[in-house]
């Protein structure tokens, strides 16, 4: 992913957010997909805030782990949950109902309010989580 | 080039100043190579031995003592080969067969927790039941096989 600035990763969080809404329940892998590239664009905002950006997958985990740790665990579920839907065969996939309950109303719920309070508060403060 | 059989009584005393040593291994695949050369084989042979008994008494000792406390939702664990990198991979195999969310926290902690030991890792949990299903995300007949399949722990525990 090319560095992008806190706006740029902003409105391609919303951008995938608009999608997602529109992803058919019969689609459940598409919506844990698309869940997970919301993520990945807030998180992405958030590194952006202190002028990096990740390389891969996993350095992008590890910079939530150590940086971010109370939306560690939503960001790896989203991560492996998708992760799953890609590779897994249908028979194993979490339906539309588990999506939508867990994925969307917990995991992105909670990244999302997260990184839009360390967004409000980074004119003021560090964004790091003030738990680290 | 001074010549010094490996038959000499004391031990050999090469000096990183020194010029060429050759040594003779029993298939007789032999090495040139400078002192300093020899003096780094020696620090990378030293490294590695320590890693890997780090690796041992560490990492797969953690990994191991995980999964036996979670053993209702593991059903197996595998390291695939090479091991190392940014992070190490981990795959975790449910015995659910779809996405386990309470595991899911589970394995996020143990990241974390890794993470503090200098072991950073990215943990997978894949929900197969054949080496077939596994073939998606690692070879097992290429991988270290951390737990499972009724066997607990298959890694070298640290006592």
């Amino acid at each position: 992913m090319a560095m992008g600035t806190v706006a740029q990763h902003q409105t391609k969080a919303e951008h995938h957010r608009q999608f997602l809404a529109t992803v058919p329940d019969s689609y459940p892998d598409w919506m844990a997909t698309v869940a997970f590239y919301t993520a990945v664009e807030l998180v992405e905002a958030l590194a952006a805030l202190k002028g990096s950006h990740s390389t891969s997958h996993e350095t992008r985990k590890r910079f939530v782990r150590q940086n971010h740790p109370r939306i560690a665990r939503e960001f790896h579920t989203l991560y492996n949950a998708s992760l799953d839907a890609r590779y897994e065969p249908k028979e194993r996939w979490i339906d539309a109902e588990q999506v939508k309950r867990e994925l969307l109303g917990k995991c992105l719920t909670n990244v999302t309010s997260y990184v839009a309070s360390r967004m409000a508060k980074a004119e003021t403060g560090p964004t790091e989580d003030p738990a680290v | 080039m001074q010549s010094t059989s490996s038959t000499s009584k004391g031990p050999i005393q090469l000096h990183y100043t020194g010029g060429q040593v050759v040594v003779t291994p029993e298939d007789q695949d032999r090495f040139v190579l400078g002192v300093s050369q020899a003096i780094t084989a020696c620090q990378n042979e030293v490294a590695g031995r320590r890693f890997l008994e780090q690796f041992k008494n560490q990492l797969l000792h953690e990994l191991c003592k995980w999964c036996v406390k979670h053993g209702d939702r593991v059903q197996s664990c595998y390291l695939p080969f090479p091991i190392g990198g940014e992070c190490i991979k981990v795959f975790v195999v449910t015995k659910s067969p779809i996405f386990d969310f309470v595991l899911s926290d589970a394995i996020a902690q143990l990241e974390i927790d890794l993470d503090g030991q200098n072991w950073p890792c990215d943990i997978l949990q894949i929900a197969a039941e054949t080496p077939e299903e596994f073939l998606a995300f690692f070879d097992p007949q290429y991988s270290l096989q951390v737990y499972g399949d009724g066997d607990g722990c298959t890694a070298p525990d640290k006592s």
